[in-house]
């Protein structure tokens, strides 16, 4: 079994990442991106646009919230992030922030992959059958509490 | 753009390893079966536009940042199993 780390024991971000051939979807001019944690002890991060600060992105590792999200990446995008081993990839999701923040989704269906160690990332379109576009991150969270 | 009029059950090969069936034509729907190599990712093309707006709506521009301190918190609790289902440390 897979060993479960919380957030303190995550695999550090690289503080940069760069979008190759296009930036993420409706946002293509814009490929150079930072990233840097929301505040201490949260799992949320801000990715930014380096040409234009005023378009960011919160994001967190898929991991933080759901523990069977897994897909295939095509030799296509492996090559293109010139990833040779499985644990160079690293995988972001965007989340969706409504305004009662406990409502916020994450987009399970184009999430951001990256090499952890060579900055390179880029935005990939899963199956739409399989994938939630909108997936609601909190909402077991929210259910439990209310039980009890 | 090529334009190719096929029937049902016809088909057309791009390249040398896709191949397109029109299955079945019904109504205002078209079927088609695609063969494609692993390597070809295939999309409805809705789905590049559907990401692309929720890409917009993720935007946070320069304003208030929200305020994700009780998410962050419903988070570790969630991450953190309850200590009988922990498995023993070696």
């Amino acid at each position: 079994m897979d060993e479960v780390l919380d957030s303190a024991e995550r695999l550090p971000l690289p503080p940069q990442l760069d979008f190759i051939e296009q930036g993420p979807l409706g946002f293509e001019d814009l490929r150079s991106f930072t990233l840097e944690p929301y505040a201490l002890e949260t799992p949320f991060y801000w990715l930014r646009a380096t040409e234009d600060t005023d378009v960011a992105f919160l994001v967190m590792e898929p991991g933080c919230f759901i523990d069977d999200y897994a897909f295939e990446l095509s030799d296509e995008t492996l090559k293109a992030l010139q990833v040779t081993h499985a644990d160079e990839v690293g995988v972001l999701v965007l989340l969706t922030v409504p305004e009662n923040p406990l409502e916020m989704t994450a987009n399970l269906l184009g999430p951001i992959v990256f090499h952890r160690h060579q900055h390179q990332c880029k935005q990939v379109v899963l199956d739409a059958e399989t994938y939630p576009l909108q997936f609601p991150v909190l909402l077991e969270a929210l259910h439990a509490r209310t039980d009890t | 753009m090529l334009v190719l009029t096929r029937k049902l059950n016809e088909g057309i090969v791009i390249g040398e390893h896709i191949k397109i069936t029109i299955l079945e034509i019904k109504d205002q729907s078209v079927k088609i079966g695609i063969e494609a190599p692993r390597e070809i990712s295939v999309h409805r093309d809705e789905v590049f536009a559907e990401i692309s707006l929720e890409n917009k709506r993720a935007r946070q521009g320069s304003g208030n940042a929200p305020r994700l301190d009780q998410a962050a918190h419903l988070l570790k609790q969630k991450k953190t199993p309850p200590r009988s289902a922990r498995p023993p440390h070696p």
